[in-house]
């Protein structure tokens, strides 16, 4: 077993993936390694490349967003295992029933502390806390 | 909008600079003014509700919260890039939580945020706080 997971974080803005990567760093959450996609396309491409333990997905992206992404990950034999978090700030039930139709393990509405990442990471890799 | 709905933006807006921005909100005095050199950033929304909020935030607060989000090395680290995109993904991030606490069941979509820098910041905002290194304001719109 690794010293820590690899993560891909997915957002069309390198300043939220930056703000993301820093807010697991502060919650102590292991990682081995950080990957980083601006959207569901590329995404994918790391996906078929690269070993990944977890997926943390935004939904609005430009080209593939996060919801077609979920479908395309859960119908690709490969890639359906592939834990999936979604990040957003909408935090509405009609979004996280979407999301949670796609089978996401987790599901975390901005803002967000560095605590609440780790469970949501915690739980959807099945860490014992 | 009514008192009751700044009210909610005003939670969603210490939400956020605490939560995530790691800022600590006192309440508008008197004597705070916002600086002349302000970072202004407005968040449109459509769907079973509509509107539009707007932020204004003093660049030096901008820049505390630019070095907090990413873990740089100082206020004068960010680079304009980075500066734009933290006052967007602020704005981003209060709309969207007092849009869930204004309109908990609809499904409501954000346009991408619009930032200035330079703005010069509505000195009536309802919503007024002031942050560790400068003043932040919000308003919000609905038709």
């Amino acid at each position: 077993m690794s010293q820590g997971y690899t993560i891909l974080i997915v957002d069309d803005s390198r300043t939220t993936r930056g703000f993301i990567r820093r807010t697991i760093e502060m919650s102590g959450f292991p990682i081995s390694e950080f990957h980083e996609a601006e959207n569901g396309e590329e995404a994918l491409v790391v996906l078929r490349g690269q070993w990944v333990d977890l997926l943390l997905t935004d939904i609005n992206m430009p080209k593939m967003n996060g919801i077609e992404l979920l479908r395309s990950l859960r119908s690709t034999a490969a890639l359906k295992h592939v834990p999936a978090v979604v990040i957003s700030t909408d935090g509405s039930d009609s979004r996280k029933d979407a999301a949670a139709q796609l089978g996401v393990s987790g599901y975390l509405r901005k803002p967000f502390a560095p605590e609440q990442l780790r469970q949501v990471l915690e739980t959807a890799l099945g860490v014992a806390a | 909008m009514s008192g009751a709905a700044h009210a909610e933006l005003a939670e969603a807006l210490t939400e956020v600079l605490e939560t995530s921005a790691f800022v600590t909100v006192s309440p508008w005095t008197d004597d705070d003014r916002f600086s002349d050199d302000v970072w202004e950033a407005r968040v449109s929304y459509r769907g079973q509700a509509r509107g539009e909020m707007k932020l204004w935030i003093d660049a030096l607060q901008a820049r505390d919260i630019a070095a907090n989000l990413l873990a740089l090395d100082g206020p004068d680290a960010a680079d304009a890039e980075q500066l734009r995109d933290v006052v967007g993904e602020v704005a981003n991030m209060v709309c969207g939580a007092a849009l869930l606490r204004l309109h908990p069941h609809s499904l409501i979509d954000l346009d991408a945020p619009e930032v200035r820098p330079g703005a010069a910041a509505e000195s009536t905002a309802p919503v007024r706080f002031r942050g560790d290194c400068g003043a932040v304001a919000a308003t919000l719109s609905e038709p």
